[in-house]
């Protein structure tokens, strides 16, 4: 029964981080869609005008 | 700690440096526009931060990334700049190169492709060339890597500032632009203003919001139409912007002279002969089409469908057993047993079995990439778009869009008109992106186990022929637009290096299994969750559940286009989260032990004609997620990207409809 409980908190709560750690960062777009997203540390920030 | 800005002409090769100097891995095409925002990399050798930024023909911004460009120059700290210049390419690539020395800063050129020149019979003198500059040019094949170490060293010993260059514009313009200097503030620190001069004079935008802020606009105007009127008086010339590049013309050609010999190419080379047939005008497309049929033939076929029957033995077999067993050792409950075994290992077990398709189809992208034959497709269908009034630029989007539709969207920033830009963000989901392509696969092995690669093939088809047909339709009504022009360079064919392959593939896939051991693992105990349980409780016959009730509400919807049981429903709602997902709920709602028997209970649901009709939907239906947000970023519009995902669904109500009622009256099943 404990092994069941510390399975189940284990899947939901990793289910829950992974979906609202998805939700998140597709509504970064782009960034998040950039390859560069690990390295760059811009986060593409360029005035409204050049964009 | 030292910054290098890496600038030079597009398709030029800086993304292949940058991974080389950097160690990192970007995305590489050999096509123009690949890099759309500048990336920053850590320096392998001698620290310090590589800027790489996307390729510009001048420093006179037309499209977005081009503004991306000159503004980093202007606003960014940089120590010293890595010009890359195509060898084969000079007399063009320097035009950049000379206002990158007039900018002042500290500047080494890397002489990129120097085999691909000396194949053309081009010779240069690097020596002479570097001395005639005033900035050390060093010979280098980025590819390979010929060069690049020498290159580093002399980066780390050029950070001391060097004199500006000098071209020489004519009494006039010299007047004129000692005049200007007067007119800037000093230690405020700005670019020399000499070069502040030209630029503004050229008409660059980005300098002039800069000098703005420095100088009365009243004083900037009228030196600059003083200026140009004394230009117009005292030579033939009746554009100032047509005076400076003329000037900057004689400057090319006197060091061209110089430093370059060209011997001529040896006859037609074989590149030239490949082309003659792949860009033919009646050729190029058969042969496009044909390349794009061997390649599903291999992925569905010939390699991808053993391996991932070989795949899916494995899991549902060997795996599932093990697992099973340990959890009986543990003394789980039926609901762990159950949310394991038919929750985790269907939702994400099923989407697993497809990687070896992905990754096939992905390596053979690669490899048509590297080629160079990717380059000519899109050379191919610019001439298909020029005839119904699109740019062939718009295209690449589309291209990129294969692998995934967000990058697509954000490749759309090289293209100058601002509506051409909208109708390629809005038009690129349509490209049948790889999460899509586990939805096929499962179909097709389900259902057209001898067309496999045909029935896939259509599907991508009608994803292109409904964008040119959309494109037409667009731009003809709601986004009226003026002609622009497209530029693609070709080059030369070779053969990918294996490495290189190796490195695309994975980039391009890992993200798949990624999302796989994320997203879909979340997903996919969602999704078991609602079949599992119900308004009556927990355990429910999955008929009752609340995956039921919610598949339920929209299936009446769907039942003229094929499919309208609650099934269908729930797995195209939870697609639109990412369309992998699809997959997923599918294994987990049709509780099979396997593929084969997957594909057996999906019979009950679909026949051949509805499950294409479904196949045709899930291409086309809404964009996923990231797409969605993709598009709002792009857009900065929430009204396009309503339309963006209303037109989709439209479309796609439309095209299953035909294909399900029409294929009915022909008396398909």
């Amino acid at each position: 029964m404990i092994a069941s409980v510390i399975l189940g908190v284990l899947i939901f709560g990793y289910a829950a981080f992974t979906l609202y750690r998805y939700v998140k960062r597709s509504k970064m777009g782009k960034c998040a869609g950039c390859s560069a997203s690990k390295s760059c540390s811009t986060t593409c920030s360029y005035p409204e005008e050049v964009r | 700690m030292i910054t290098i800005a890496l600038a030079g002409n597009p398709n030029t090769g800086k993304t292949s440096l940058f991974n080389r100097l950097t160690g990192s891995y970007e995305y590489v095409g050999n096509w123009t526009g690949v890099t759309v925002e500048k990336k920053v990399g850590v320096l392998k050798k001698h620290g310090g931060q590589l800027v790489d930024l996307p390729g510009v023909y001048s420093l006179n911004p037309l499209s977005k990334d081009e503004g991306v460009a000159t503004y980093s120059l202007l606003h960014d700290q940089f120590s010293a700049i890595l010009n890359i210049v195509d060898a084969s390419q000079l007399e063009r690539n320097l035009y950049l190169t000379l206002q990158l020395l007039e900018y002042g800063k500290p500047l080494v050129i890397g002489l990129n492709m120097i085999d691909v020149a000396k194949a053309r019979g081009i010779r240069i003198d690097a020596e002479l060339l570097s001395k005639r500059l005033g900035c050390p040019v060093i010979p280098i094949v980025a590819r390979s890597g010929a060069g690049c170490d020498d290159l580093t060293r002399k980066l780390a010993a050029t950070v001391d500032e060097q004199n500006p260059f000098v071209i020489d514009y004519g009494q006039t313009l010299e007047e004129a632009i000692c005049q200007f200097a007067s007119m800037v503030p000093e230690n405020q620190g700005l670019p020399p203003s000499r070069w502040l001069a030209i630029q503004l004079l050229e008409g660059n935008g980005v300098v002039r919001d800069l000098l703005v802020k420095h100088i009365p606009v009243s004083a900037l105007n009228e030196w600059m139409e003083n200026t140009e009127k004394r230009v117009q008086e005292e030579t033939d010339f009746k554009s100032i912007v047509h005076y400076i590049r003329i000037a900057r013309g004689r400057c090319i050609q006197s060091l061209l002279a110089s430093s370059v010999t060209n011997e001529g190419s040896h006859g037609t080379t074989l590149t030239d002969r490949i082309d003659q047939i792949v860009t033919n005008k009646f050729l190029g497309l058969p042969i496009f089409l044909l390349f794009t049929y061997l390649i599903f033939k291999l992925t569905f076929d010939w390699l991808g469908t053993p391996l991932s029957d070989g795949l899916d033995e494995f899991i549902t077999g060997p795996l599932s057993d093990t697992l099973s067993s340990w959890l009986h050792a543990a003394g789980a409950t039926e609901f762990i047993e159950a949310l394991i075994l038919q929750g985790i290992v269907a939702g994400v077990g099923g989407v697993i079995v497809f990687v070896p398709q992905i990754f096939i189809l992905f390596f053979l992208i690669s490899f048509i990439e590297d080629s160079g034959y990717m380059a000519r497709v899109a050379m191919v269908m610019d001439k298909i778009m020029e005839s119904i009034g699109l740019n062939g630029k718009a295209f690449i989007p589309m291209i990129i869009g294969f692998g995934c539709n967000v990058p697509g969207i954000m490749a759309a920033r090289t293209i100058e008109q601002p509506k051409e830009r909208l109708l390629t963000i809005i038009l690129t989901p349509l490209m049948s992106c790889s999460a899509r392509l586990t939805v096929y696969s499962l179909f097709v092995g389900a259902f057209f186990k001898q067309n496999q690669a045909l029935i896939v093939l259509s599907l991508y088809l009608m994803g292109i022929i409904l964008a040119l047909t959309l494109a037409k339709l667009f731009s003809s009504t709601i986004l009226k637009q003026e002609s622009s022009f497209f530029v693609i360079e070709l080059p030369p064919y070779r053969i990918p290096q294996l490495r290189i392959l190796l490195q695309s593939t994975w980039e391009k896939g890992k993200g798949f299994i990624r999302k796989a051991g994320t997203f879909i693992f979340g997903g996919s105990v969602v999704i078991w969750l609602l079949s599992y349980a119900g308004p009556g409780g927990m355990d429910v016959p999955m008929d009752e559940s609340f995956l039921a009730l919610i598949g339920g509400s929209i299936a009446p919807i769907l039942a003229p286009i094929g499919f309208g049981n609650w099934q269908a429903g729930a797995a195209l709602l939870t697609g639109f989260l990412a369309k992998e997902v699809v997959v997923s709920t599918m294994n987990i709602i049709y509780v099979a032990p396997d593929l084969p028997t997957l594909q057996g209970v999906m019979a009950d649901f679909f026949t051949p004609l509805s499950a294409y009709s479904f196949l045709a939907f899930i291409l086309l239906y809404v964009p996923c997620l990231a797409t969605v947000a993709a598009i709002k970023k792009e857009t900065g519009s929430v009204k396009w990207t309503w339309f963006s995902v209303v037109y989709a669904l439209l479309i796609a109500y439309i095209i299953s409809i035909v294909i399900y009622q029409g294929g009915l009256l022909l008396g398909f099943h």
